[in-house]
């Protein structure tokens, strides 16, 4: 297949011309398509690509998702069962009002779509967008930030509980006959003393190449809490290429939790930078490879006042084929005394083709610190199975049970109760003899 | 009920059991001593079916059927239960999971009804009296930061929920004090019954006082080479090993 010569010299340029030019965004797009276009797609040879090749991807004919709709029934299945939630649904990056029910919000709380929020305030949204991570850095934030039309806008006032979760669907038209993208994109800001909790479930409608690009921003003040989960469950042949930026104040909580489960490459750019001081970030992963997916969990942690926290804990499951990359950077300015820093990647290795590549980087530059990491890599304890399975428990089951368990670590503490005890029914499904533990 | 005839077992091609012969008839508790590496645990893992040990020569049968051929999970369907000398601790699988689980596998094995969530603790509750159990160690992972003693009593406590009717039970007895010992003794004893049969592996006689042996047997460097009534536990913690005759080439 060829691409037609336009976009063979500006890529996405088609594309890119038919979007609104009198947004409030216009400017700022511009200059993130030029960006884009000077830095090229990533390649092997940058660090931050080093182990995940877009050349197969990049080689089809990609273009920007078209507007599309979807039946209720396919975001049913995605649906958190029992529970309260501020439901908004994205068709291919668009705000779909029909799928989505918000409901009511405290006074002062907005759950709504970005292209509202431009036309209402655009300056203190603009001020936020791309202000937790360097942009500029990278060729995929920056086309994401080209195509920005519209996207989810959460903004919780000082002082103000976020009682009900937001839910956001993130859905992927797919197309057998074109490589489709889209450039998910999210803004949560939560002011001083406030608290929210934000899911992203992201996923397609079926197993055509495509590629997805979410971009999501937290912006938490001084003494806020905020939760975010992002689970991944995409198209088999979708690569999912999400980054999340963090900032925080003084005092408060950013707990972080991505689940790849499906997708063909699933990765994760993350950026959490502690710009207060007394504050604790909780940045935790679980990553299944089946098949030959692809995970790479590219995490940076920038400590950059004195008495913050800091978790990372990253857990994969890889069997078949699959490959797995961690890199984990931890930053601790000079100013950041008495930092607490831990990152841990545990892995567990199901099958002798799979492999796993875990890189941590320390770079610290305050004397005063507690950083620590570890990384592990095992197989099924066969101990703990003969042990099971004398007790009249299957081979499959008590393989299934021993798998659970150890991806059961992270979803456990999972502050929400329904997205929860979901995760938990998708993990033992997906095991032989799961349901035994039910 | 257990027919162990001419068993050797090696692992990695070392032979640890050179050919054991056993009949353990229903109702009866049987108890084997030995020297440390003489392979009693050993037998215990052969006969649960783990896979590391490889029998090279002899049988097993168990209600008239080929234990051998069994997995290990069908071994414990099927009624045998082997109490761990060390319990494998196993983090993150909650142990009120895995044992209604376990419980259930047996059950349907058996033909039963599955137990729902409060029949089960239910059933938990009143075993977990009789040994007298702390249940708060069951919302705990499998074994996972228990002392020796809460294992080997947790050992029994799956052991009454499995309501297995070949029990081995592998130095159950180490790592209880004197009144836990007391206690998993009387555990044992109310479970003793006419179709019930008990292989007891120990290295004290005091055990036999409260878990009284019908047949006390003598393995060492991987066969039995005495066998005799309670009075020979007696007699080994006497005189030792040193005093039990070594047969000449005897194989049976
Ligand atoms: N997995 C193994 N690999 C190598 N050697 C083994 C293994 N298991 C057992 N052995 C050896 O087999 C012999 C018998 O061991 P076993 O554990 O059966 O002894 P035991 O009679 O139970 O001893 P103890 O009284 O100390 O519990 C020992 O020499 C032991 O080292
Ligand atoms: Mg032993």
């Amino acid at each position: 297949m060829s691409s037609t010569t336009m976009s063979d010299a500006r890529p996405f340029q088609d594309d890119f011309d038919a979007l609104d030019a009198s947004s409030p965004l216009a400017d700022l797009r511009r200059e993130a398509l030029d960006r884009f276009h000077e830095l090229g797609w990533p390649t092997t040879r940058s660090e931050a690509w080093r182990y995940t090749n877009l050349r197969p991807l990049t080689a089809s004919d990609l273009a920007l998702a078209p507007e599309a709709t979807v039946d209720a029934s396919v975001i049913e299945p995605y649906l958190i069962e029992d529970a309260q939630v501020h439901r908004i649904v994205f068709v291919n990056g668009r705000f779909d009002d029909g799928l989505s029910d918000i409901g009511s919000l405290p006074a002062g709380v907005t759950v709504g779509h970005l292209a509202d929020a431009l036309k209402g305030n655009a300056d203190a949204v603009m001020s936020h967008l791309g202000s937790t991570f360097d942009w500029k850095a990278d060729a995929l934030d920056a086309l994401n930030m080209a195509f920005i039309e519209d996207g989810l806008y959460i903004h919780v006032p000082a002082n103000t509980q976020l009682e009900q979760p937001v839910h956001v669907l993130h859905v992927t038209v797919t197309d057998p006959a074109a490589a489709v993208v889209t450039h998910p994109r999210t803004l949560i800001v939560v002011e001083d003393g406030s608290r929210a909790t934000c899911i992203e479930s992201c996923f397609g409608t079926g197993d055509d190449t495509c590629l997805v690009n979410p971009v999501t921003e937290i912006i938490a003040g001084h003494g806020a809490h905020v939760d975010h989960y992002r689970e991944v469950r995409e198209g088999q042949e979708t690569w999912h290429l999400g980054t999340l930026g963090v900032t925080q104040g003084n005092d408060g909580q950013v707990n972080s939790c991505c689940l790849a489960l499906d997708g063909k490459v699933i990765r994760n750019a993350m950026t959490g930078t502690m710009e207060g001081t007394d504050a604790m970030a909780n940045f935790r992963g679980l990553a299944w490879g089946t098949a030959d997916r692809h995970i790479d969990n590219f995490l940076r942690v920038n400590h950059m006042k004195p008495d913050c926290n800091s978790r990372e804990y990253f857990k994969y499951i890889l069997d078949d084929a699959s490959t797995a990359t961690f890199t984990g950077r931890i930053y601790v300015e000079q100013d950041a005394q008495k930092t607490d820093a831990v990152q841990t990647n545990r892995n567990l290795l199901l099958n002798e083709k799979a492999r796993v590549y875990t890189r941590p980087q320390l770079e610290i530059f305050a004397d005063d610190v507690k950083c620590t990491h570890g990384a592990t890599i095992g197989r099924l304890d066969e101990d703990a199975r003969f042990y099971l399975e004398a007790r009249g428990i299957g081979r499959e089951a008590a393989n299934s049970l021993l798998i659970f368990a150890f991806a059961n670590e992270v979803i456990e503490d999972i502050a929400f109760e329904a997205l929860r005890s979901r995760l938990e029914t998708i993990l033992l499904d997906r095991l032989p003899d799961g349901g035994m533990f039910r | 009920m257990l027919s162990i005839k001419n068993l050797h077992a090696s692992v990695e091609d070392t032979p640890i059991l050179k050919g054991i012969n056993l009949e353990i008839p229903a109702g009866e508790v049987h108890s084997i001593m030995g020297p440390n590496g003489s392979g009693k645990s050993t037998l215990a893992r052969v006969l649960a079916g783990e896979e590391s040990y490889e029998v090279t020569d002899g049988s097993v049968t168990f209600n008239g059927v080929d234990l051998l051929d069994m997995d290990p999970d069908v071994r414990a369907r099927e009624g045998l239960f082997m109490a761990f000398q060390y319990p494998v601790e196993i983090p993150g699988v909650s142990t009120k999971y895995f044992l209604r689980a376990a419980v259930n596998a047996v059950r349907e094995h058996r033909g039963l009804d599955e137990l729902d969530a409060y029949e089960f603790l239910k059933e938990v509750k009143e075993k977990a009296e009789v040994l007298d159990l702390d249940t708060s160690l069951l919302d705990r992972s499998v074994n996972e930061g228990f002392s020796g003693g809460e294992k080997k009593r947790a050992e029994i406590f799956q052991m009454a929920m499995l309501d297995p009717s070949m029990c081995v039970l592998d130095e159950t007895d180490s790592g209880l004090d004197i009144d836990a010992l007391k206690i998993v003794s009387d555990g044992v004893n109310a479970l003793r019954n006419e179709k019930r049969s008990f292989l007891v592996i120990t290295h004290y006689q005091r055990l036999l006082n409260y878990i009284v042996p019908d047949r006390v047997h003598v393995l060492m460097d991987g066969q039995i080479v005495e066998s005799g009534d309670r009075d020979l536990g007696m007699k080994l913690e006497e005189q030792g090993y040193a005093g039990v005759e070594h047969p000449c080439g005897a194989d049976a």
